[in-house]
């Protein structure tokens, strides 16, 4: 493979080593027995309960869990994570890049967003079950007030970094005001804007999950939430394996777009 | 092809003058009551020390700064902002980098609302005319900086400006490609005659190129020279009898006393 492509590559080879040898020590604990199986099942067993329970599931349907095993459950958490995304997207940037060019927007904003940075989104959960119900609302609200806030502040920073002869360029060469937003400001500050997205991905799955654990009608979270109490242990740890496979394939597919979008910037010299 | 041909407009400086508050509190004026009159397709360089005021009139004459007494008018008609009319090229890079190197061509013309095949024709004319014709589908992170100076200086002439204006734009270059696009500019600009204002630090620039050399100190012009040395010019007219007098006066405007000095005692 050449240097090229590797740097072209949405994830480092070398991290796929580190989770074999995780996988690896994973088999190990629980080959030698240094921790109980009844605390850590094996892999085997792990695997085999997502055979199992992956497309239909008589068990987990005794739960009073959806029918179609953890992949309906897998394909609720995925919308509400995708859906509350794209909403902050369009909010997040829209109102980000709009406060980083208009003052008074920025001064009214700001000491919002930074307040909701600071509380712990966790500790809004319940207001949200509260207004909302175990509905789907209540997650994907929830998400979008995280997701945005990052989105935000990414994107405000993104263009008071970009440098203003773009615009006074774009001004200059007869560019109006949505012409310059779009062409100057939306595509110079991608790859800032990218990666607050990820970030914010990369918390919503954990977040979703959690407040789906609080009160929802499907889900990962709430699969989770049905297991522990029957302390089933292989069952949960294949629901979070999933999750957590789902959400890495997310973000390499993510990072591969974001890449391709902003292929126009100099490569990074690694050393 | 649409050519970019247009019809050039003189620029008329009335009384001009921009003050800025430093931090401190106390007010500085950049440019001080400056009234100059510009022939249209006029060659002129702005010359002079640094914080002379030179680039700031330069940003007041393409509207991105606003003039705080007198009058800009080009071709009769007051100044009020930005225009393609009045095409800047910038000292720093000023390329979108995030376009490939023909659509940055096209953006001026885009902007405008000028057909799809005719901005095309236009940019890839101006890409030929700079040596950038091969190099359209590039990224302007696959270019030089001499290279990304040519695609700016092309994105410009495509719009068809009345008005150049080029703010020190040869200045981080090394010395062959300074030459180079030299040559460039002037084989443009002898193509569509806009009327050119053009920022340098560089003496010899500044006489290989301009019909006019206005000098700037403490935000007022203190010099009007009228460079009369026959075109095509070329690195040997800067010995001519003329040439080396305009040479000394700008030196000793630029305060280099001691090599003006060091030339006459040689002599």
């Amino acid at each position: 493979m050449s240097r090229r492509l590797l740097l072209r590559l949405p994830f480092d080879p070398l991290g796929l080593t580190g989770l074999i040898g995780l996988a690896v020590l994973w088999w190990a604990i629980t080959f030698f027995q240094w921790v109980p199986t009844v605390f850590l099942p094996t892999p085997e067993v792990v695997v085999r309960a997502i055979g199992d329970n992956l497309t239909a599931s008589r068990y987990l349907e005794n739960f009073h869990l959806s029918k179609g095993g953890l992949l309906t459950a897998l394909i609720y958490t995925v919308q509400n994570v995708v859906l509350a995304l794209v909403l902050a997207c369009a909010l997040g940037i829209g109102v980000g890049l709009t406060s980083a060019r208009v003052g008074i927007v920025r001064s009214l904003l700001d000491p919002v967003v930074m307040t909701l940075g600071t509380i712990p989104i966790l500790v809004t959960a319940p207001f949200f079950l509260i207004w909302f119900g175990t509905d789907r609302l209540a997650q994907v609200v929830l998400l979008v007030l995280y997701d945005t806030t990052l989105i935000y502040l990414f994107a405000q920073r993104a263009a008071g970094n970009l440098d203003p002869t773009y615009e006074a360029a774009a001004r200059t060469m007869g560019a109006g005001r949505r012409k310059i937003l779009f062409d100057v400001y939306l595509k110079g500050t991608l790859p800032e804007v990218f990666g607050g997205i990820r970030i914010a991905l990369a918390g919503a799955w954990g977040l979703e999950a959690i407040s789906e654990l609080l009160g929802a009608p499907d889900g990962m979270g709430k699969v989770i939430s049905a297991l522990a109490s029957a302390t089933d242990v292989p069952t949960i740890m294949a629901t979070v394996l999933v999750l957590a496979t789902v959400a890495v394939a997310f973000d390499a597919a993510v990072a591969g777009v974001f890449g391709y979008i902003t292929r126009w910037q100099p490569e990074v010299a690694h050393g | 092809m649409a050519s970019g041909v247009s019809t050039a407009a003189g620029l008329r400086l009335d009384h001009v003058s921009r003050t800025f508050r430093r931090s401190g509190g106390d007010l500085v004026r950049a440019v001080d009551d400056v009234s100059i009159d510009i022939p249209a397709q006029q060659f002129v360089c702005l010359i002079g020390p640094s914080g002379c005021g030179k680039s700031t009139l330069l940003q007041m004459l393409a509207g991105l700064q606003p003039i705080n007494s007198g009058e800009i008018s080009m071709g009769g008609q007051p100044i009020a902002g930005p225009s393609p009319e009045r095409g800047l090229v910038f000292q720093r890079d000023s390329v979108f980098p995030w376009m490939r190197v023909i659509d940055n061509a096209v953006y001026g013309l885009a902007s405008r609302g000028v057909d799809k095949q005719t901005r095309l024709a236009t940019a890839r004319h101006y890409l030929g005319l700079v040596g950038l014709a091969q190099w359209e589908r590039s990224w302007p992170r696959e270019l030089s900086g001499g290279m990304l100076k040519r695609v700016a200086v092309a994105t410009v002439f495509a719009n068809a400006p009345k008005v150049l204006l080029l703010d020190e734009p040869f200045g981080a270059l090394d010395y062959v490609t300074r030459l180079q696009l030299q040559r460039v500019l002037l084989n443009l600009w002898g193509e569509s005659r806009p009327t050119v204002v053009f920022v340098t630090h560089d003496v010899d620039e500044a006489l290989l190129m301009s019909d006019r050399i206005l000098v700037m100190k403490g935000g007022r012009v203190v010099d009007d020279r009228q460079v009369s040395l026959a075109r095509p010019r070329v690195v040997e007219s800067l010995a001519l009898a003329e040439a080396v007098a305009h040479k000394e006066a700008l030196l000793l405007h630029l305060g280099l006393q001691d090599l003006v000095d060091e030339r006459l005692a040689r002599v």
